[in-house]
């Protein structure tokens, strides 16, 4: 026989009527699971976009003005789009006042690879002399100098340092490979220099064997631009779409901030329902246990006569409610947690279609969202069960004991 | 030792005063077997109650063995009802999710008692009452004078020195009913038991030490006075 502990007797309580117990274990479960959902998704595009922004190193992106969304997204779901100001714009921002360090980059149409082995990827050129957010995240190298005909390429591309490849008709070197960011810009991309990628437009224009890479000289689609230490972003905002026509100067800061917005308007109204219902479910919870404790007053009473003091009995009480919320927040988060697991491809590709930037909160992080849910799953009950419990406790033994003779 | 001193209890329904027990003053010794008889609404269960601890007085006071034990907080009264006192009621009270060892060890959840030993008294009290072999059975699955009898080895459990039986019998048969008042007898006799009877049934009353009769709150029969 097990050990008869009040717990033992709570247990034994939830038995009695098994599909309440059941409903309310279902109810608690599908609130944890969503708030448990909610809070994992906007962890993960709070990474996301926080990786993005940071690995960038940069505090400003400029672009040609009626492009902002496009550079954006560029930048945030890694799928550089084509569009171009000339490249004299560089010199023009470098010369303003508390900007530190500027680098151009131009994004190439991404669909056309008819060789290499390489899968769909992307195409960035960027400057080796200036570059300040390539080079930082450097992995693996070849033990010499970063030469013309040098690529260095993602962490999702199958390949490494010292192997050759072709971009449309180009054979080129892989120099090196990126670290892992969870981000396909940086991930699922070919870092070619700048000039070699002008130089295989020109061939591209004479060679009609290979595919067309429509990029001129001295085109470029963004420039990435370090502020000083002592000037505030958003000044150099203004400062540079002043003095530079034709531009759009993105803080990239804000980035994240768009994004936020963007998937709190999305995934919001789920963290919104989920307490919603924790709110719902601890009425409910309130309004049960307010049943159940007018159910068992004699037995209540009873326990009060064979020496259960009022601690004991509101003890009683809320342990009933808190195994049954137990219960709702381990199902809740268990099956939030397995429905991550298997769809955790689909998600992520589904984000990035949404030109949001998805990274998976590390297991320590997985972690602490699965307690806040089970705390809140748990708090349910205690907050449910609170006012029940202590009008249990109120009544005399004598008067529980008669209750409904 | 039991003592009371001017016990009563007016409960008060709507603006109407009902003075259920009026100025009772009891003294019951230790080993003593006490019987009462009365009237349904002569103040029977309320006295009782007051006895065990479970409904405060209107006024007067109850000693249990020298302790005013209305003057003890929840805690300290919880602890003597859970330790002197063993209550058997007139219905069945026991609690239907547990089997019959788990009702009479159900005592000790409440107090420092091993476990272990409880386990074993517990054993040993539903012998006494004759029901080991239905220690797993539900309350369901009993009869009622099966339910009464472990409801008297949970009163048992914890060796109280008293015994507070209120119309313990009133819902058995003849034969049953019987039974129960030998076992009363018996245990009085051999665990030196305090007992507080109430009962219907003057002939079983009559086998008690003392018989007190009551009447609209009074004691109007006590053969110590
Ligand atoms: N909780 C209560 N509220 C109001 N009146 C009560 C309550 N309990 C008992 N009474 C009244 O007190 C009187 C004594 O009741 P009780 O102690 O149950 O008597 P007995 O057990 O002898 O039948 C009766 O008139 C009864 O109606
Ligand atoms: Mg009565």
């Amino acid at each position: 026989m097990e050990k008869l502990s009040l717990t033992y007797v709570a247990r034994k309580n939830i038995k009695r009527k098994l599909f309440r117990s059941i409903a309310l274990i279902l109810a608690v479960g599908i609130a944890t699971g969503a708030l448990f959902s909610s809070i994992l998704i906007m962890k993960s595009v709070e990474r996301g976009s926080k990786t993005a922004v940071s690995m960038l190193g940069a505090d400003l992106m400029v672009a040609p003005t009626g492009y902002e969304a496009a550079a954006r997204s560029s930048l945030l779901a890694g799928e550089p789009q084509t569009f171009y100001m000339d490249r004299s714009i560089e010199e023009k921002i470098a010369k303003i006042d508390g900007v530190e360090k500027t680098s151009s980059q131009v994004y190439a149409e991404t669909s056309s690879y008819p060789c290499c082995g390489f899968r769909k990827s992307f195409l960035v050129g960027f400057d080796p002399k200036t570059d300040f957010t390539v080079m930082p995240w450097l992995n693996k190298k070849l033990d010499r100098p970063f030469g013309g005909n040098d690529v260095i390429i993602g962490s999702e591309i199958p390949a490494y340092p010292g192997f050759t490849t072709y971009v449309h008709g180009h054979e080129l070197t892989i120099w090196g490979t990126l670290h892992r960011t969870g981000l396909k810009y940086f991930d699922n991309t070919i870092f070619i220099p700048i000039e070699t990628l002008y130089k295989i437009a020109e061939e591209t224009r004479l060679n009609s064997n290979v595919a067309p890479l429509e990029i001129n000289r001295n085109q470029i689609s963004v420039v990435l631009v370090k502020g000083e230490e002592k000037v505030r972003p958003d000044v150099l905002e203004v400062r540079i779409e002043g003095r530079v026509p034709g531009v759009i100067a993105i803080p990239v800061e804000s980035v994240v901030h768009t994004v936020k917005i963007q998937v709190s308007s999305l995934f919001g109204s789920l963290f919104i329902l989920s307490a919603v219902l924790w709110v719902a479910n601890t009425l409910m919870i309130s309004a049960i246990f307010s049943t159940i404790v007018s159910e068992r007053q004699r037995e209540l009473g009873i326990l009060r006569a064979i020496g259960a003091d009022r601690n004991a009995v509101f003890r009683l009480i809320i342990l009933e409610a808190v195994i049954l919320t137990s219960i709702g927040g381990i199902l809740g988060i268990a099956s939030g947690q397995l429905i991550f697991l298997a769809f955790k491809n689909s998600i992520t590709s589904s984000f990035t279609s949404l030109k949001i930037p998805y990274i998976w909160p590390s297991a320590v992080n997985i972690l602490m969202i699965s307690l806040l849910s089970f705390i809140s799953a748990v708090s349910m009950g205690v907050f449910g069960a609170i006012y029940p419990a202590f009008n249990s406790t109120k009544m005399e033994p004598y008067l529980a004991i008669r209750a409904g003779e | 030792m039991i003592v009371t001193e001017n016990l009563t209890k007016i409960y008060r329904v709507g603006d109407r005063d009902i003075e259920a027990v009026i100025d009772v003053g009891l003294r019951i010794s230790d080993n003593e077997f006490v019987s009462i008889v009365g009237h349904s609404g002569s103040g029977k269960t309320t006295l009782l109650s007051m006895i065990g601890g479970l409904t405060r007085p209107t006024k007067g006071k109850v000693f249990v063995d020298g302790i005013d034990i209305w003057s003890l907080g929840d805690k300290e009264l919880s602890k003597l009802r859970n330790e002197k006192i063993g209550f058997i009621f007139q219905f069945s009270s026991l609690i239907p999710t547990l089997t019959a060892l788990e009702n009479v060890m159900l005592p000790a959840t409440f107090s420092q008692n091993k476990k272990k030993e409880v386990a074993i008294r517990a054993e040993e009290m539903l012998d006494l009452v004759e029901l080991s072999h239905r220690i797993d059975s539900y309350p369901s699955q009993l009869s009622g004078g099966e339910q009464r009898r472990v409801a008297i080895a949970r009163a048992l459990v914890n060796k109280p020195k008293i015994i507070l039986a209120d119309e313990p019998t009133g819902d058995l048969d003849h034969e049953t009913e019987k039974d129960v008042i030998d076992l009363f007898l018996k245990i009085n006799k051999e665990f030196n038991t305090t007992f507080l009877l109430v009962t219907h049934n003057i002939e079983l009353a009559m086998k008690a030490d003392r018989k007190l009769v009551m009447d609209q709150g009074k004691i109007i029969e006590d053969p110590n006075d």
